[in-house]
């Protein structure tokens, strides 16, 4: 701890050096903390839709074309009950479970937008999200009551501004009705979903609150309420004629041209997607960080042989060569902490920054050992030489 | 009388790539405690390499060394930095201050490293002491690089006695100072040598050696 106070005195004198090799690390360690956040979150995304990827399911992705889809549109007063009808229909085939959710921007919390969520069972179960106050939906809560009360689940980050147990007036984003809405239960802290057409986006529930998507309530879906609806969709079934009809059924009522596809195709496609990209981001890190490594060294060097003569004197007046490698590591201990704060910022308390700490310290050791074992190689009389 | 130094048959041989310098061959020698010794021989006849062994910042190839009876050759590293912090003072011809460090910082330098535990008040008393018998008070809050040669190494002589040593190894003190500014230092180290210390100076300078009880003379690593 003695040598603490010459390190500061050696910030304070060689501040350029001292500057530039934490600059150094600073680019350093964030390249290796994005690059590892970008590894760890594809494959948290891979893992997080495992009941998807090991299930026998599809999904209809949306092939119309963009004339068609205006068209569509433009008439939504006159495809609206077809619409609905085309999600009966879905309700109606024989399909062991569809997960489906659609939600909406309503509000802001804190300057982060609050969406208003509708998502039926399988989105809880898909996802393993379950409630840690409070409870989570029933399946009378997906059944459509009488008393008008509509149970809901709130993200962890609106847990005071709807307490669990009350009721709120809520407007219902999609279709303008208001509502009565009672709080049920809360999830977790950064309770998430992923994206089955877009895996890398992982949806985080903190400031959302969800509602159940109840059976008989089609009727009172809005025409966007069902388009995200149906378009969300995966439909877990062996059978894939029933999935083809609602298909065929769309054609037929003149809708959307849906291709069925299984959501196995998109995993792949995303996690080739991924691959390439993190490759990608790899190479360049890992270019950047040579390079950066072989000019921290010599960066190294050049403070230690700045500091040469200091050094002898502190031999000189009964110092060990311990005693200069103490201080070395605690300078380089000092400096990393300070470049590990930008990353810290960037990507939050995580486990890549915990991965991209233990880079800083392989990465300090590696740097600091030519420097070391070259002071260690030269006796006292060298150094004093040197020094001196 | 005590015997501070005894050397019996020291060499000692640098090894660079693959030539062999033998800068010490067979010095055999005693300093008394409390005497003040000239060492003195052409450039390049182990002087430097004699006073590093004694101060324990380098090893003998071969022979014994005893300091105050006691055989250093077993000694570890550890035991040989706190012998230099406690038992030597180190003055040498360039000063080895650091220039970017104050008077003050310079001169407590060597309490970093002392097995002693003092007070800071007990810290500063010593210090004020010293620099007000070397003459240099008012430079406390000065750096070492904005002082005169003579201050200098009046700072230097400062921290080689900060922790009272008994032995002060002084190589060309005078070396690059004037005639009158080394006169005056040389006062200073009979001034030390007066309250008790004993002191090594190597020299070129033979007024140098006239102040001192005794002349070693070093040729090709053998005492003539
Ligand atoms: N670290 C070293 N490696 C190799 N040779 C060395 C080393 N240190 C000293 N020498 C050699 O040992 C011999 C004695 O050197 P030393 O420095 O002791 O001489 P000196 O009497 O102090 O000379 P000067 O009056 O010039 O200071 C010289 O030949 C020198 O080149
Ligand atoms: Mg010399």
């Amino acid at each position: 701890m003695k040598q603490l106070k010459y390190v500061f005195s050696d910030f304070v004198r060689n501040k350029r050096v001292n500057l530039f090799f934490l600059i150094q690390m600073i680019v350093v360690f964030l390249l290796v903390g994005l690059s590892a956040n970008s590894i760890i979150s594809t494959m948290k995304g891979y893992r997080a839709v495992a009941a998807i990827r090991n299930a026998q399911a599809y999904i209809l992705s949306d092939s119309t074309s963009d004339d068609r889809f205006h068209e569509i549109f433009e008439a939504s007063d006159e495809n609206e009950p077809k619409l609905r009808e085309l999600l009966s229909f879905i309700k109606e085939r024989n399909i062991e479970k569809t997960y489906s959710q659609y939600s909406y921007p309503v509000d802001q919390f804190n300057g982060m937008p609050v969406f208003q969520y509708t998502a039926n069972r399988s989105f809880f179960e898909v996802f393993g999200l379950t409630c840690n106050q409070g409870s989570d939906f029933t399946e009378n809560d997906y059944v459509l009551g009488t008393d008008g009360t509509i149970p809901i689940i709130v993200g962890y980050g609106l847990r005071t501004t709807y307490s669990l147990g009350e009721t709120y007036p809520i407007r219902d984003a999609g279709t303008g009705m208001d509502l009565h809405c009672k709080v049920i239960g809360i999830l977790p802290r950064g309770a998430s979903f992923y994206d089955i057409h877009n895996l890398s986006n992982e949806i985080n529930l903190d400031h959302s609150y969800i509602k159940p998507m109840q059976d008989g309530n089609i009727e009172s879906m809005s025409f966007s309420d069902v388009d995200m609806a149906i378009s969300s969709t995966v439909f877990f079934t062996n059978n894939v004629d029933e999935v083809r009809s609602v298909q065929q059924k769309s054609k037929e009522l003149g809708l959307f041209d849906y291709k069925v596809s299984t959501p196995q195709e998109r995993i792949q496609w995303f996690v080739e997607h991924m691959k390439e990209r993190n490759l990608f981001l790899l190479s360049i890190a890992t270019i950047i960080v040579i390079f950066a490594a072989i000019g921290m060294s010599a960066n190294l060097s050049m403070i230690i042989s700045k500091n040469m003569r200091e050094y002898s004197i502190h031999i000189l007046c009964g110092g060990r060569y311990i005693d200069i490698y103490k201080r070395l590591f605690m300078q380089m201990l000092i400096l990393m902490l300070i470049a590990l704060v930008p990353t810290a910022i960037s990507i939050g308390l995580s486990t890549s920054l915990f991965v991209t700490a233990i880079f800083a310290v392989m990465i300090s050791v590696a740097i600091m050992t030519t420097p070391i074992i070259k002071l260690y190689a030269m006796p006292i009389n060298r150094l004093l030489k040197e020094g001196i | 009388m005590d015997i501070a130094i005894r050397l019996d048959s020291v060499t000692k041989t640098y090894l660079t790539g693959t030539t062999q310098t033998t800068a010490l061959n067979g010095i055999s020698m005693t300093v008394n405690r409390g005497e003040m010794v000239a060492v003195m021989g052409a450039s390049g006849s182990g002087k430097t390499t004699l006073m590093n062994i004694i101060g324990l910042l380098d090893d003998a190839t071969t022979g014994t060394y005893l300091l105050n009876g006691k055989d250093i050759g077993s000694l570890k590293d550890k035991s040989k930095a706190e012998l230099r912090n406690a038992s030597f003072g180190f003055v040498v011809q360039d000063f080895a201050l650091v220039d970017q460090y104050t008077v003050k910082q310079n001169v407590e330098l060597p309490f970093t490293y002392s097995k002693l535990r003092r007070s800071r008040d007990e810290k500063d008393a010593r210090i004020h002491e010293v620099l007000k018998m070397l003459g240099i008070e008012n430079k406390e809050k000065e750096r070492a690089v904005n002082l005169s040669g003579g201050q200098r190494q009046r700072v230097a002589i400062a921290r080689a006695i900060i922790c009272n040593p008994d032995i002060i190894l002084a190589d060309e003190p005078t070396g690059a100072l004037d005639s009158v500014t080394s006169s005056e230092i040389m006062d200073v180290l009979a001034k030390l040598h007066s309250t008790g210390k004993t002191i090594l100076v190597v020299t070129h300078d033979s007024n140098v050696a006239q102040c001192c009880q005794r002349v070693i003379t070093i040729s090709d690593g053998k005492i003539l």
